[in-house]
């Protein structure tokens, strides 16, 4: 583990030499979230996930922590950097993101890209950056220094109520979460199965754009094709993993099939239930 | 039509109020556009509430349009890299253009803070680093601050309150238990994490059909090989001291093993380190029924109520290997083995006065006892552990050549005690499940042998008016030899329909036991066997045929168990050469039910309910005379105990991670009836004795448990709070009559662990003991305990420390010294870049002496001393490996 954390470290040093172009600030928001996969009990609430809000000039990137630092590790393998046998003799030690997604904010471009994975095929929508209509709160409240005001907003079939203060004039958020005049420190739906929570906040003097690059080939797609092909996905994978070359044999399948049908009965609250 | 009317009347004031729209361009110094601004109107004054907002395009436009009764509104730019401009506005439609000054916009930055205690589902890691103090060598160190973790004196590690069901090393178990040889041994330099593992099924074939309410602890480490280990070596005054501590350890994906040489006369009690400790692994051994008996013993002095490492006097060798080896896929071979030689002595006073009318007689009792210890415990387990099969079989053999030597002289007499207590046990433990279609099933087998020959050599003889029709003896002897078979064999099914899992099972159990024992007289080399009531030929046969539904209902809120135990049972217990005989036959039914329920992620509740027979053991059962100890003979000429006890208990848990506070409380409800009744008999030939006679008779308790332990990370600091309350109704017989006895417990105990600042930490540990006895509406006074242990440790530089430890016992139930006192002063200096620690410790600075406890009856007064460890410098080196 501890040898991973340094390679991840070292990558991040050589991209920070090759990326002389980005601009003079940057911030990275580290947040926090609470969340409840199945609705029905409240005993499978996951706590302490960690994402990063990475700000530059006209652009943020927002994905889970253990995601990018496994990004750095594949891209470190693409470049010939790190040795793809280390990897693969060390798969247990490498990091176990949530979730894939990457989502990229372009702020000059006024729309959300949005980056997941369906096995190992990588998948790519874009939505509008404008994600709804916020209506501002008369709510304030101090949270960690910053002075916070309350808006409320429904996105993707949830309710939120969020703290956003506008001594912070990034106009950015978890998730797709973004248009309040500051930045948005707390976030959680009306039901209480989502919650963010920013845990951190600091000035970094470069952004790293390798970020921004997908692993492997991509596929665009429209928002609704990808729900579309995630649900197939998550009914049967096998056709998806046998598109990628993948063989099984009868009782494979019936294995991998149970283990997605369990996944799915557990994961049953998406983020986004309307799309 | 009502409502529009009311609708009208409250939105009337917003539509006359005209909407304003104020609109404008931003541009920086040069001209360029400023894109991205917050532009807010505010309601006037320091941070007043966002009326309306808008972000600048890319050509630097705001326009908002708001609607407010105020007459002047603020509004607020702020861009990064921007100064922040504030205006007053009067509220009406204008154009509005900024120019803004270049400036760096300084954040509040927010560190990120550790959480040191993370929550994934049903596994909460700790962090070891953030609990982990400059003086922590070993991880018992570091698990003793953990919140929600308490580590008992015995080494007997607790979660929530409940001992832990596993002690796993990279999700291996080694130990089989005896988990304190790694605890006490393994450098938290080495472990990364510390995992609690909530509602464990140890057998990965049940893991989703039987549930468990227990939990397991896993060490993470840091490295996936790992070579590890302590090396100690220390020497000391006075007399010459020494403690040495040899510990390799390896742990890789297919090998684990961990090696120990131990010897120490310092007081530190060897045997603990290979004591089993988990309540699994204990539960087998009971089981399996091959534990050590003593029917004999030397007078042994009673301890003082305090640390062993104050009044052990030792010299003790220990050496261990447990070894495991992953032969092919999933089958572990696992091999422990254990050897011990102890020579341990005591050595104190009784002193008892009689006040007579006219006079007093004092009675002195110096005592002198040496045991010797020797014990050879070899194990071999093989399992397979896998989702698709389990099997596991243990192969035990125990032998003990156990020895005592007491001396005491008593008024200018001396009598001599020699006591021979060996012991040899073997057993076999076979567990195997199999899914056979869609149902498991398992087989359980156990098969133990043990025997042993015991015998006390007593000079000269005591007893003589039972024994001997008042005539001295030279020698007495008593020999006895027992010998016990027993076996227990079961076969079960495990079928899960929707959210019921049903387990039948049924077996049979059978135990042989035989008792033989004489005394034997000696008056110049003559034997003189006892006969009659002085002997035993006894032999002991139980057997069980039992049939038990095991049924379990799990839902995603409710965890339901019950147990239907139906038994048929068998006693034969006769005597031929006393011809004494007793057959019973019982049928029982025992059933048990638990229902457990998460309220939410942090709260938990329990209710569990249970009816319970048990009968007498062998060892309160034989017709003829044994004589245990110079001063106690004993005979059970009364039927075979039975008794029932009936059990209620609730248990509600709290425990948040991330606020790391962990709270639980407990009651229980205990109502025992018997057919026995203990206390002091009055014999045929006038001597009293204590004993059981026959009365139907009924007791009852109830117990109540409070504990919180939170941990709070601003200053660094654990503090933990208990409370220990029992009640406890029962009947005893007291100079011939029957008397109610009520007893009161309350115990409350806090513990304090801080390191607030890198140069200090204290700990804190306090615990009072209240306890109350009353004899039908007589009440005695009150017994008060207290112990209190602070411990202060510094941090003068990163390779230093220095501690000091401070003890303080009080009891009110002795007259003189009811106070002890004790100080120790650790000292460490660690060898720059090198895992070198040496240590000098000087133990009992104030060279506290003797322990005195002293009585006072009606017509006697007596005061017992015992002697303890001098003071003692030690100094040693460590390494880590």
């Amino acid at each position: 583990m501890k040898k991973i954390i340094c390679l991840v470290l070292l990558l991040t040093f050589c991209f920070n030499a090759n990326s002389q172009n980005s601009k003079k600030y940057g911030y990275e928001v580290i947040y926090n979230l609470n969340f409840q996969p199945d609705s029905t009990d409240a005993s499978t609430t996951q706590k302490n996930i960690h994402f990063t809000l990475l700000i530059g000039d006209k652009i943020s990137i927002y994905a889970e922590n253990n995601k990018i630092k496994l990004d750095s590790i594949l891209n470190g393998i693409e470049s010939g950097n790190i040795n793809q046998n280390y990897v693969l003799g060390n798969l247990n030690s490498m990091p176990k993101p949530f979730t894939q997604a990457k989502i990229l904010k372009y702020f000059d471009k006024q729309e959300i890209i949005y980056n997941d994975n369906l096995s190992s095929q990588n998948y790519e929508y874009t939505e509008d950056l404008k994600i709804g209509k916020w209506k501002i709160l008369d709510n304030k409240k101090n949270i960690k220094g910053y002075d916070c005001h309350s808006a409320e907003i429904e996105y993707g079939g949830r309710k939120y109520t969020a703290y956003y203060t506008d001594q912070i004039p990034i106009q950015d958020g978890p998730y797709k979460f973004n248009g309040l005049p500051g930045l948005i420190i707390s976030i959680s739906d009306s039901k209480g199965f989502f919650q963010f929570e920013l845990i951190g906040l600091k000035k970094i003097d470069s952004f790293n754009f390798k970020l921004l690059k997908s692993i492997g080939e991509k596929i665009n797609v429209s928002k609704k094709e990808f729900y579309k092909l995630r649900e197939n996905y998550m009914n049967n994978p096998i056709p998806f993993m046998e598109q990628e070359g993948a063989v099984f044999n009868d009782n494979n399948k019936k294995l991998i099939r149970d283990i997605f049908s369990k996944k799915r009965k557990k994961n049953n609250n998406p983020i986004e239930l309307t799309y | 039509m009502r409502h529009y009317i009311l609708w009208v009347a409250f939105l009337l004031p917003f539509a006359v109020m005209p909407q304003t729209t104020i609109s404008g361009v931003l541009k920086d110094v040069k001209g360029a556009f400023i894109t991205s601004a917050s532009v807010t109107i505010n309601v006037m004054g320091i941070n007043g509430n966002i009326i309306a907002y808008d972000i600048s395009d890319d050509k630097g436009n705001y326009r908002i349009s708001f609607k407010h009764p105020a007459e002047k509104v603020q509004i607020n730019v702020r861009s990064l890299g921007y100064e922040y401009i504030s205006e007053v506005l009067i509220n009406k439609s204008q154009i509005k253009n900024f120019e803004l000054l270049e400036q760096v916009t300084k954040l509040n930055e927010i560190a990120l803070k550790f959480t040191p205690i993370t929550q994934k589902g049903d596994t909460i890691n700790y962090l070891v680093s953030s609990f982990q103090d400059q003086k922590d060598r070993v991880i018992a160190d570091v698990l003793k601050k953990l919140p929600g973790i308490d580590v008992l004196a015995d080494g007997k590690i607790l979660y929530q309150g409940k001992p832990i069901l596993k002690y796993y090393i990279e999700g291996i178990d080694l130990l089989e238990g005896r988990y304190n040889i790694a605890n006490n041994n393994l450098p938290a330099d080495a472990v990364a994490k510390v995992q609690i593992l909530e509602n464990h099924q140890p057998i990965k074939l049940l893991d989703s059909l039987v549930f468990s309410d227990k939990a397991a602890l896993n060490i993470k480490l840091k490295k996936k090989v790992t070579t590890t280990g302590v090396a100690k070596l220390g020497v000391g005054l006075a007399p010459l001291l020494w403690d040495v501590n040899i510990t390799p350890m390896l742990f890789t994906k297919k090998r684990q093993m961990i090696t120990s040489y131990q010897a120490n006369n310092i007081g530190n009690d060897i045997s603990s380190e290979i004591k089993i400790l988990t309540i699994e692994d204990l539960l087998d051994q009971f089981e399996s029924k091959n534990e050590k008996q003593d029917w004999i013993s030397i007078q042994l002095l009673s301890s003082p109520p305090f640390a062993k490492n104050r009044w052990l006097n030792n010299n003790a060798n220990l050496f261990t290997t447990n070894y495991l080896v992953r032969l092919k896929k999933e089958v572990d071979l696992k091999i422990n083995l254990s050897y011990i030689n102890d020579f341990q002595r005591q050595n104190g006073n009784t002193k008892t006065t009689f006040l007579t009318q006219t006079d007093t007689i004092n009675i002195i009792e110096s005592t002198k006892n040496k045991l010797f210890f020797n014990v050879l415990k070899s194990e071999f387990v093989l399992i397979k552990n896998t989702k698709k099969s389990y099997f596991k079989n243990t192969l035990e053999t125990n032998n003990f050549w156990d020895a005592q030597k007491g001396f005491v002289i008593a008024n200018n007499e001396a009598l001599n005690q020699n006591a021979t207590i060996p012991f040899s046990s073997f057993s076999n433990i076979l567990k195997q499940i199999k899914p056979i279609g869609k149902k498991l099933v398992t087989i359980n087998s156990v098969v133990t042998y043990n025997n042993d020959n015991q015998s006390l050599k007593l000079s000269p003889g005591q007893f003589k008016e039972l024994l001997n029709n008042d005539n001295p003896s030279d020698i007495l002897n008593q020999y006895v030899m027992h010998s016990n078979f027993y076996t227990n064999n079961a076969f079960s099914f495990t079928k899960r329909i929707r959210k019921m899992t049903f387990t039948p099972k049924i077996g049979f159990n059978l135990q042989n036991q035989k008792l033989n024992s004489h005394i034997s007289l000696f008056e110049d080399k003559n034997e003189n066997k006892l006969t009659g009531s002085f002997q035993n030929n006894l032999r002991f046969n139980q057997t069980s045929f039992y049939s038990i539904l095991n049924t379990q209902y799990r839902n995603d809120n409710w965890k339901i168990e019950l147990e239907t135990p139906f038994k048929l049972q068998t006693f034969d217990r006769i005597d031929d050469t006393l011809n004494k005989k007793q057959n019973l036959y019982r049928f029982t039914f025992e059933p048990r039910l638990s229902i457990n329920k998460p309220i939410n992620a942090f709260w938990e509740t329990t209710f569990s309910s249970s009816l319970k027979n048990s009968f007498g053991s062998i060892n309160q059962l034989y017709y003829g005379y044994i004589l245990n100890s110079y001063r106690t003979i004993q005979q059970f000429d009364t039927p075979i105990l039975e008794s029932l006890k009936r059990n209620l208990s609730f248990s509600i848990s709290y425990r948040n991670p991330i606020k790391s506070l962990f709270i639980n409380g407990y009651y229980s409800f205990e109502n025992s009836n018997q057919n026995l009744i203990f206390g002091n008999i009055i014999n045929s030939n006038g001597t009293s004795s204590f004993g059981f006679i026959e009365q139907n008779n009924n007791s009852n308790s109830h117990h109540i448990n409070l504990r919180g332990s939170k941990f709070f990370s601003k200053i660094k600091t654990t503090l933990t709070l208990t409370t220990n309350t029992l009640f406890d109704n029962q009947i005893q017989i007291l100079n011939g009559s029957l008397t109610d006895v009520n007893i009161k417990n309350i115990e409350l105990n806090g513990k304090l662990d801080t390191k607030f600042t890198e140069w200090m930490s204290i700990s804190l540990k306090t615990n009072i003991s209240i306890s109350n006895t009353k004899f039908k509406n007589q009440s005695f006074r009150n017994i008060l305990t207290q112990e209190h242990l602070l411990n202060i440790d510094f941090y003068p530089s990163s390779n230093q420390y220095i501690g000091f430890d401070a003890e303080y016992y009080k009891n009110n139930f002795s007259f003189q010294n009811n106070v002890s006192y004790f100080l120790n002063l650790n000292y460490r200096f660690t060898f720059n870049k090198s895992k070198t620690d040496l240590a000098l410790n000087w133990n009992n600075i104030l060279n506290t002496k003797e322990f005195t406890t002293a009585f006072n009856e009606s017509f006697s007064y007596l005061q017992s001393t015992y002697q303890l460890r001098p003071s003692q410098v030690l100094i040693s080196l460590k390494f880590r490996f």
